[in-house]
């Protein structure tokens, strides 16, 4: 990030970049078919601008935040890719969420983000939890090495606790689920770095990860040097995104998405440190080549920012404001993010099953229709108003969450970070339905309240041959 | 609607190099004519912006934090994965493109992902030359560790996670 950052900065010192800071993309605008502008919000003074181009590419992230709890930053949406999703790009995959199994454990109702202990710990740390559930109340130091469970050495010995996040996590949630996690909840399993210590010394762990054991005991007291950790999975990336063809642009011409805004290379589940790998793959090395191909072959002009998309697409989100701002009811916006998140979290989370996402997907229409009526945005359009900010955001949350549960209801099977509980194999592993699900699922909007569509893109592999994952 | 994927045809490994050359280039003294929206700053949306702006394209980048540093990507700082085969323990491009398409479960467009394990052995270079902290070895050479569900000893750079 500071490589791309200094890079982005020495741009923005020659003039070439121009930047701007505290503005949010509110819509896209279309201009005969091809996307040729967006209408923005100067956060700090309400503003609304228009802003002509040849082509527009969003690079804004993921829509992990819908879940409310996660590793993201608090401000992570999906509104920018959405409301692109609103004006005809394609959405897919949206099932595909990852839940990374090293996080610091939920703590209380007053949390609004979680946080995330690197992956790599688990290259030195042993992940176990009591083998009785008896001795869930003991501390770790009172449990001896044979009444301990280190169940994914047990149940993937040749990957051990370097399992896939998918599958390490879902391994935590059913010994949890079983009665033996530790912690207050019993949300939690240990991750010992005990056997590290005694093998390579405290001063070789501390200089492999000093800073993460710093930050776990600044947030939870504990010293894991002495004690070990205690982690849990949460949610943390996802998978799905607008959908793209080879040259990383949309269904919509000169519509461009990269990074984890696109849905295109990490499948069902991504790997540890890919995410940097195709953030700055599709920006350094493939986007230079295939949006030049886009500008010399599509000949089309740039509009002035007087076109009348524009003005219709300024007209729909200065509308938006105003109805957000006029309904004056009771509730705040976080209370309304924090009971969505919660349903997606307990009805599409970990685990999935038709019952669960059939009432999400009743609940989630009542739930939007109440914000709608009862949210209280406080302060005006005009002026710094960071309520009106996060209200817009949620809105789209509202109707986002509905199209995440209508894709993982259609994927009638288990795979990667999307486990249907109805399709599993004896041991519990994930069982795919390759004969009816090798597709890539890419939904089109059709109207608020109105089924989307579902368009496939079939998976044709040439080179690899499909197998059952196995990690044993 | 039918969805073109536009995966080019020929055999996988040369599909990216073969696709570079048909594609249409712009003459470098008409790129300043053209004008780029990029929303988002992190780290597709900075390395996207930075590079179209250094080709010549006319760029404005957008973002809703105060400065484009404080994109999340900023907390990615666990490693970046990458076929550099540093240690010589039988990393390829083939392996990290078979890994990830096994990762992702088999759900994944086959030609997109080994072009991304194609190309992140130029991103370490990329990154090296602009400055990034990689941890290094004692002797200078980039530390690598395990990370991405590989058995083997090392499969990736490790980014700064030591600031």
């Amino acid at each position: 990030m500071l490589g791309a950052y200094s890079a982005l900065s020495r741009q923005i010192g020659l003039g070439t970049v121009t930047m701007y800071p505290r503005t949010e993309m509110l819509d896209l605008v279309m201009v005969d078919g091809h996307a040729k502008g967006i209408i923005t919000r100067d956060l700090a003074n309400g503003r609304i601008e228009r802003h002509a181009a040849d082509a527009v590419v969003l690079a804004t992230g993921g829509y992990g935040t819908v879940f409310f709890l996660s590793t993201n930053a608090v401000g992570c949406n999906v509104t920018a890719t959405y409301r692109a999703h609103r004006r005809g790009a394609l959405f897919a995959n949206p099932c595909y969420t990852q839940i990374h199994p090293t996080c610091i454990p939920v703590s209380g109702d007053h949390q609004s983000k979680l946080t995330l202990m690197s992956e790599s710990l688990r290259n030195d740390g042993r992940v176990w939890v009591p083998k009785r559930k008896e001795d869930c109340g003991k501390t770790a130091s009172q449990i001896p090495e044979s009444d301990r469970d280190y169940f994914l050495e047990r149940k993937y010995p040749s990957f051990g606790n370097l399992a896939p996040r998918d599958i390490s996590s879902r391994a935590a949630k059913e010994v949890c689920d079983e009665g033996r996690g530790v912690g207050p909840g019993g949300l939690g399993v240990y991750l010992d770095f005990s056997d590290a210590i005694k093998r390579l010394g405290e001063d070789k762990i501390r200089e492999r990860y000093g800073n993460l054991f710093d930050m776990y005991e600044c947030i939870t007291g504990e010293n894991a040097y002495r004690q070990p950790m205690r982690i849990f999975p949460a949610v943390h990336y996802t998978m799905g995104g607008l959908w793209v063809d080879y040259n990383l642009m949309s269904n919509l011409p000169g519509l461009f998405v990269l990074g984890e805004a696109n849905f295109s290379d990490h499948g069902a589940n991504r790997l540890g440190a890919s995410a940097l790998m195709q953030g700055l793959a599709d920006g350094y090395f493939v986007i230079p080549y295939t949006i030049a191909h886009y500008f010399a072959t599509s000949k089309q002009q740039r509009p002035s920012t007087d076109h009348p998309a524009f003005q219709q697409a300024e007209e729909n989100v200065t509308g938006m404001a105003n109805r957000l701002l006029g309904i004056k009811g009771k509730r705040t916006v976080r209370s309304f993010h924090r009971e969505l998140g919660k349903l997606v979290w307990e009805h599409c989370g970990m685990a999935r099953s038709q019952q669960s996402l059939e009432a999400a997907l009743k609940r989630i229409p009542e739930l939007r229709d109440e914000f709608w009526h009862n949210v209280n945005v406080p302060g005006s359009g005009s002026s710094l108003n960071q309520s009106l900010e996060y209200a817009g955001r949620v809105a789209d949350f509202m109707e986002f969450a509905e199209l995440l549960c209508t894709d993982a209801l259609a994927r009638n099977e288990s795979c990667g970070g999307h486990f249907r509980v109805e399709h599993q194999t004896e041991d519990g592993e994930a069982l795919r339905h390759d004969d009816q699900f090798a597709h890539a699922a890419a939904w089109e909007y059709k109207g608020l309240g109105k089924a989307p569509e579902l368009h496939k893109e079939p998976l044709v592999y040439e080179e690899v041959h499909m197998s059952t994952r196995s990690y044993k | 609607m039918a969805l073109n994927s536009n995966i080019p045809s020929g055999p996988l490994a040369q599909k990216w190099d073969q696709h570079k050359f048909d594609l249409k280039l712009v003459n470098p003294a008409n790129k300043r004519k053209f004008q780029v929206i990029v929303v988002g700053s992190g780290l597709a949306g900075a390395s996207a912006a930075a590079t179209l702006a250094e080709l010549g394209y006319v760029v404005k980048c957008f973002c809703y934090q105060d400065s484009p540093r404080r994109a999340h990507s900023i907390a990615a700082q666990g490693g970046i994965n990458a076929a550099k085969n540093y240690q010589n323990d039988g990393d390829s491009v083939h392996r990290l493109f078979y890994d990830t398409i096994k990762g992702g479960d088999f759900r994944a467009r086959e030609a997109n992902v080994y072009r991304l394990a194609q190309v992140s052995v130029n991103i370490i270079d990329q990154c090296v030359a602009q400055g990034v902290p990689f941890a290094r070895e004692y002797g200078g050479l980039l530390d690598n560790r395990f990370m991405r569900a590989a058995r083997r000893d090392s499969s990736c750079c490790s980014a700064p996670t030591r600031p």
